[in-house]
């Protein structure tokens, strides 16, 4: 009995304790960057472009977190991103009238989004087909998925990058609305609203998370495995479609390999934002925050001129290992407090017999 | 020179607040096959890992063939002692060859850093003959049955020159067949001198092979006698403290009604064959048999998950077709499954959470979204009705007791209004208390004559107690049907274990 | 006969020999001599890496930071030996590239074993720390000239083909005895000794063999090291092969030699792999990705098409696997097998 409960603790809930460190974090690590450089950090200007880059791998890391719900992961949003937004791209630049009015541009704007979200889509479907009706690891069908999508946006693009995008459709993801808050923003801000209402108001979102958590269990309750399989990566590839045109938008033009580096940041992001990645956990909340936490951090670093670039990517990945390493021990505590109790129970049930 | 193998004198055993074992005393003389009884909780596990080194007493002495062990006692001085132990996961490896398997833990503990192939399979060979079965060398273990696999983990410890071979529910998996191959194997280590303890609650197999027995419950001895001596009743008696009480169950059948639910001839290939039964309302069916008979799958196949391959399903007079776990709840057909903790609970999750899985998708408002108050006052009433003893809704459901977490289950299923509730050996795991409690649960479900309810269970007891109707299923097929009716426990047994 | 079919190696043959045909009536190409060398050189490095991606798959652990261990030991020793004026012997280099990579494997074994967390995640996060510790603290740039022993060796072959109708030449490096080397060891070491055959025991049953007495700390820490050490020959062995140091040059390898493993009967659950079936998958992901020019599918097509068959082949037995899960085994009606077998099938 003591195994198997130990065994049956043996992962993350993310609860309000949780929820108040993340946010401690994101506090302290906010006014440390603002004490260190004042002048830079609390402006207005610095802020927008902080809120630039983090909205893409913000919708990715949704994406990812449903896919680490289910009990997988999903190692092809990227590919996923670059091969919708491509497809988009190209329909765009093939169709798009020259000097077209506000109306047009919004209609072909909507158009593109369609498009690249039906792509998206199907890429979602393709996975979990591989997955739930082939029966491959998730790990190795989104790997092996992203290199057969990567390849198709290869050889659509001939390897090489799409430029000629029309001048309204980069324009969107700098415009501000309110005058303050960046488009590219609200569209996260959307989507986390969305994948937060499914995820905890909806029969799928339980669905999910309990398919997550014991997927022999959930067969034997009733629930179609497949279905659900199939909603969540569907679901991931659409939103890993918004997030490639939002990137296509920032860079103007497109290409087969952009965000190479995103996959690994979007799994930083959910692990420690409190998503388990053995599945059955995890909240849109503790993301978001994370992914403030992460952009602070690094933003951080970039105002420092002598730290190039490329330390972001030892951080990101020292973080990652810190971040399983605390949750792999606060586990072994609570683990820990909860046989104490158990113990505690039972000799007091035995001392009243 | 004494004639005693092993002697257990006076140990105590404590975890935390918790007595595991209580002064317990157990000797076995050499040579002899002796038998350890006791129901979930009676201490024999916590016995063997003492007697095998994995635990320290904190109280009393360990002797094995006339050396008393010191406290320092480790599972390596129990090995060198001469005890074996055959734990009921064998500890094998699927993905190496019979041969590896058997010979690869003596040359890992002879400190070999070479592998010589042709060593293998003539120390494999060697176990082999030593207990008088003769197995492929070469094949992989992965792809043979439970009971292959335990032959490899006996010759495996054969191996180490055991004195004294301990095994801890051999015949859980096993068939008929097997089990009795199995004996076979553990006489002829008799013959050789090598003393056995076997571990079972099965009072079939105690009579077949156990020339003495000791039984313990709650941690204490009860008694220990020759198996000679014993009858069914009185080791009912001594293993739950209790002798058969309270009326069996009786059903109220009423004439023209039309059966809850019906089964014509379904079969399942390689599972059963023309299996036909109905299920009246007010009624408890019953369906029992060895393992390996067919009930599982049986009650598997009736839930969709080996969909049959022909014959026709009846529910409330309509045919209906179940081909999926989906398709059987939409048609409200509920399954109790057998291991709960993987296949019924989502242990992780909360027990809210656990009580509606199955029924989320009537839980929606148009919207889309659930009707979390309903869900919560809904959880609420199966808590109070089932008497669930909790702390809260949100706790996880890995920390409620076997009893409870069997309720949670069935309050799951109970949520879909079931117009089928199968249950499949529904108080495997479930101390005494909740044993009953299940049981009059069950009992009450059939009173509003709505639904029909199947237990599927190997506890006979159980069976004649509460169904007032049996099903012998042997080799996939229907053999027998009976009434409770002054049926008794040993009339059934001899059903379900002859050999027709 | 029915096992035959059921392995990996028999499937991976198969497409080798219909892909050799294809090609060879196509382009009547394939078996040129320079096309040989040519194919056997471009197996010397995924070779090396995919024998050690598997020793770890067969120990149950998925390791992505091989190529980040690979780049950022020959960027180190490259950089070093060149600024340095090195003349000395060029297997010196070779060490100490795999002394380092040893270390840097090491790290992850340590973080996987001691601390218990999935090493997907470990070596991801590994993967990216080495990265930017190579392209940011070192400041990486490509070498083009290197040290003069480095220069000499990557022009030394073992012999040199010469296609007589084109006249188009291939040498084979002599690095190409490295790859036999490591075949040999590897191949000594999983089938005769110990320590190969606790590696199949951990990935087949962890539990097991810490109950049989195998130190299960050491052997997770050593197929992270062993790994790390192959990466570091590897990384040298790219360098030479190519003639220069350019050290973002294998970002994405990972997918290549894991796709290779597995497409050669590696499995993700662990326990199960051969070098022989390793190295056909190697063979089969080399010609895939060398010789679809001459089927005349142009080079852009090669990442998708090298997708496809990674797929193809990872489905297969995927497929095969799950489609065994769906029914009984065995018959109840006759020999009755045990219950528990027919009920750990229904686990999808």
């Amino acid at each position: 009995m003591k195994t198997k409960l130990t065994e049956g603790l043996k992962t993350r809930r993310m609860k309000d304790g949780d929820m108040l460190r993340l946010l401690v974090i994101f506090a302290v690590s906010f006014l440390v960057m603002t004490i260190l450089e004042p002048n830079i950090f609390f402006t207005k200007k610095y802020i927008v472009s902080m809120a630039s880059l983090f909205p893409e791998y913000g919708i990715l890391s949704l994406a990812m977190m449903l896919a680490m719900i289910s009990g997988g992961i999903d190692l092809s949003i990227v590919a996923t991103a670059n091969f919708s937004g491509i497809i988009a791209i190209k329909f765009l630049i093939r169709f798009y009238p020259e000097g077209a009015s506000a109306l047009t541009n919004a209609l072909f704007l909507l158009a593109v989004l369609v498009i690249a979200i039906c792509v998206g889509a199907l890429c979602g479907m393709l996975i979990s087909f591989l997955i739930a009706k082939i029966g491959i690891p998730p790990m190795l069908a989104t790997l092996g998925g992203a290199d057969l999508i990567m390849g198709a946006s290869l050889v659509l693009t001939k390897g090489s990058s799409v430029n000629g995008i029309p001048a309204f459709f980069a324009e969107v993801g700098t415009k501000t609305l309110f005058g303050f808050l960046p488009v590219p923003v609200i569209v996260f801000a959307v989507c986390a609203l969305i994948v937060s209402f499914l995820l905890n108001r909806t029969s799928f979102g339980m669905k999910l998370k309990m398919m997550g958590s014991n997927p022999t269990a959930s067969r034997f309750s009733g629930i179609n495995n497949g279905k659900i399989t199939f909603n969540a990566y569907v679901l991931g590839g659409m939103l890993s479609a918004v997030a490639g045109l939002l990137m296509i938008s920032r860079a103007n033009s497109a290409r087969a390999d952009y965000g190479k580096s995103y996959v690994m940041q979007t799994i930083i992001i959910c692990v420690l934002g409190g998503t388990n990645p053995n599945g059955g956990f995890g909240k849109v909340s503790g993301v978001t925050v994370a992914i403030l936490i992460l952009q602070v951090l690094s933003s951080g670093f970039n105002m420092f001129p002598q730290i190039s670039n490329f330390y972001r990517n030892i951080i990101w990945g020292a973080v990652l290992i810190l971040v399983v390493i605390y949750n792999h021990l606060s586990e072994k505590y609570r683990v820990k407090k909860m046989a104490q109790a158990m113990e505690k129970k039972k000799s007091e049930s035995a001392l009243q017999k | 020179m004494s004639d005693t193998i092993l002697k257990v004198t006076n140990v105590t055993k404590r975890f935390g607040g918790v007595c595991a074992l209580d002064n317990v005393n157990l000797e076995l003389k050499k040579g002899e096959i002796h038998c350890l009884v006791g129901g979930n909780g009676s201490g024999k596990s916590t016995l063997i890992k003492i007697i095998s080194g994995f635990y320290k007493p904190d109280g009393g002495t360990v002797e094995i063939d006339g050396i008393r062990h010191t406290q320092k006692y480790s599972t390596m001085d129990a090995i060198a002692a001469g005890v074996q132990v055959i734990y009921q996961d064998m500890s094998v490896f699927p993905n190496l060859t019979v041969a590896e398997n058997i010979a690869l833990t003596i040359n890992k503990s002879e400190n070999k850093k070479l592998v010589n192939w042709k060593q293998v399979d003539e120390v494999a060979q060697q176990a082999f003959d030593k207990i008088g079965v003769q197995m492929p060398l070469h094949e992989l273990l992965e792809d043979m049955s439970v009971a292959d696999k335990q032959i490899v983990a006996i010759a495996r410890a054969i191996l180490y020159d055991a004195k004294l071979l301990i095994m801890d529910e051999p015949t859980t998996a096993l068939t008929r067949k097997e089990i009795d191959k199995l004996f076979e194997i553990v006489r002829n280590l008799q013959a050789q001198g090598v003393s056995i303890l076997f571990v079972s609650h099965k009072l079939d197999e105690v009579f077949e092979i156990a020339t003495r027995f000791t039984v313990l419950r709650n941690g204490q001895n009860i008694i220990t006698d020759e198996t000679s001596n014993a009858t069914r009743e009185k080791m009912t008696y001594y293993i739950s403290g209790r002798t058969i009480e309270g009326e069996n169950f009786h059903a109220d059948i009423r004439e023209g009604d039309t059966p809850l639910f019906e089964v014509k001839d379904l079969c399942l290939e390689n599972g059963f064959e023309n299996i036909s039964f109905k299920v009246m309302p007010g009624e408890i069916l019953g369906i029992t048999g060895l393992l390996g008979s067919g009930r599982t799958e049986l009650a598997m196949s009736l839930f969709g998950l080996y969909p049959p391959t022909s014959g026709q399903i009846f529910i409330k007079g309509k045919e209906v077709k179940i081909d999926s776990p989906m398709a059987a709840l939409k048609n409200k057909i509920a399954y109790v499954p057998e291991d709960r903790l993987t296949e019924g609970l989502f242990l992780l999750q909360s027990i809210q959470d656990n009580i509606s899985v199955a029924n989320i998708d009537n839980m929606c408002r148009k919207n889309g979204s659930i009707d979390e108050e309903l869900v919560r006052a809904d959880a609420e009433k199966w808590r109070d009705r089932l008497s669930i003893k909790l702390g809260k809704m949100e706790d996880a459901i890995g920390t409620l007791s076997g009893g409870n977490q069997q309720k949670v289950v069935l309050a799951k299923w109970l949520e879909t209004k079931p117009d089928v509730l199968i249950l499949n050996g529904p108080t495997v795991g479930v101390d005494i208390g909740a044993k009953y409690d299940l049981h009059a649960r069950i009992r009450e479900i059939v009173k509003d004559r709505t639904t029909a309810v199947i237990v599927i269970s190997d506890d006979v007891l159980e069976v004649i107690q509460n169904c007032n109707r049996i099903i012998v299923v042997k080799k996939g097929r229907i053999t027998d049907e009976l009434s409770n009716e002054g049926l008794d426990e040993a009339t059934l047994v001899s059903v379900v274990t002859s050999r027709s | 006969m029915k096992k035959l079919l059921k392995r990996n190696e028999f499937y991976v043959s198969v497409v080798i020999v219909l892909l050799i045909i294809l090609i060879q009536g196509k382009s009547g190409q394939f078996f040129t001599s320079n096309n040989l060398v040519d194919l056997a050189r471009s197996c010397i490095l995924p070779g090396i890496l995919t024998l050690g991606i598997t020793i770890e798959i067969i120990a149950h652990s998925i390791d992505v930071s091989f190529p980040a261990i690979a780049m950022i030991t020959m960027y180190s020793v490259t950089e070093v030996a060149t600024s340095a004026g090195y003349t000395g012997p060029v297997w010196i280099l070779f060490l100490a590239a795999a002394l380092m990579g040893t270390v840097l494997g090491s790290i992850n074994g340590v973080l996987a074993a001691w601390l218990k967390l999935p090493t997907l995640i470990i070596t991801l996060a590994t993967s990216s720390i080495y990265m930017g510790i190579m392209q940011g603290v070192l400041k990486c740039r490509v070498i083009a000239v290197m040290a003069d022993p480095l220069e000499r060796l990557s022009e030394t072959y073992l012999f040199v083909a010469q296609n007589k109708e084109s006249g188009l030449t291939s040498p084979l490096p002599v690095l190409f005895l490295l790859l036999i080397a490591v075949i040999i060891v590897v191949g000594v070491m999983l089938k005769y000794t110990m320590l190969g055959r606790s590696i199949y025991a951990f990935g087949g049953d962890p539990v097991s063999a810490q109950r049989a007495g195998f130190n299960t700390v050491f052997i997770q820490i050593f197929v992270f090291a062993f790994m790390g050490c192959l990466a570091g020959l590897g990384g040298m062995t790219r360098t030479v092969l190519t003639g220069s140091c350019q050290p973002t040059t294998l970002d994405g390898y990972e997918m290549t030699c894991i796709a290779a493993a597995v497409l050669g009967g590696t499995r993700l659950s662990g326990g199960v792999g051969t070098v022989k079936g390793s190295l056909l998958g190697v063979l089969l992901m080399m010609i895939v990705s060398n010789n679809l020019i001459l089927l005349g599918i142009p080079t852009y097509w090669s990442k998708f098409v090298t997708g496809v068959f990674i797929i193809l082949g990872i489905g297969i037995s995927s497929y095969q696997a799950l489609r065994a899960q769906r029914v009984l085994s065995a018959s109840v009606l006759e020999t009755a097998p045990a219950e528990k077998d027919a009920k750990e099938a229904v686990r999808k």
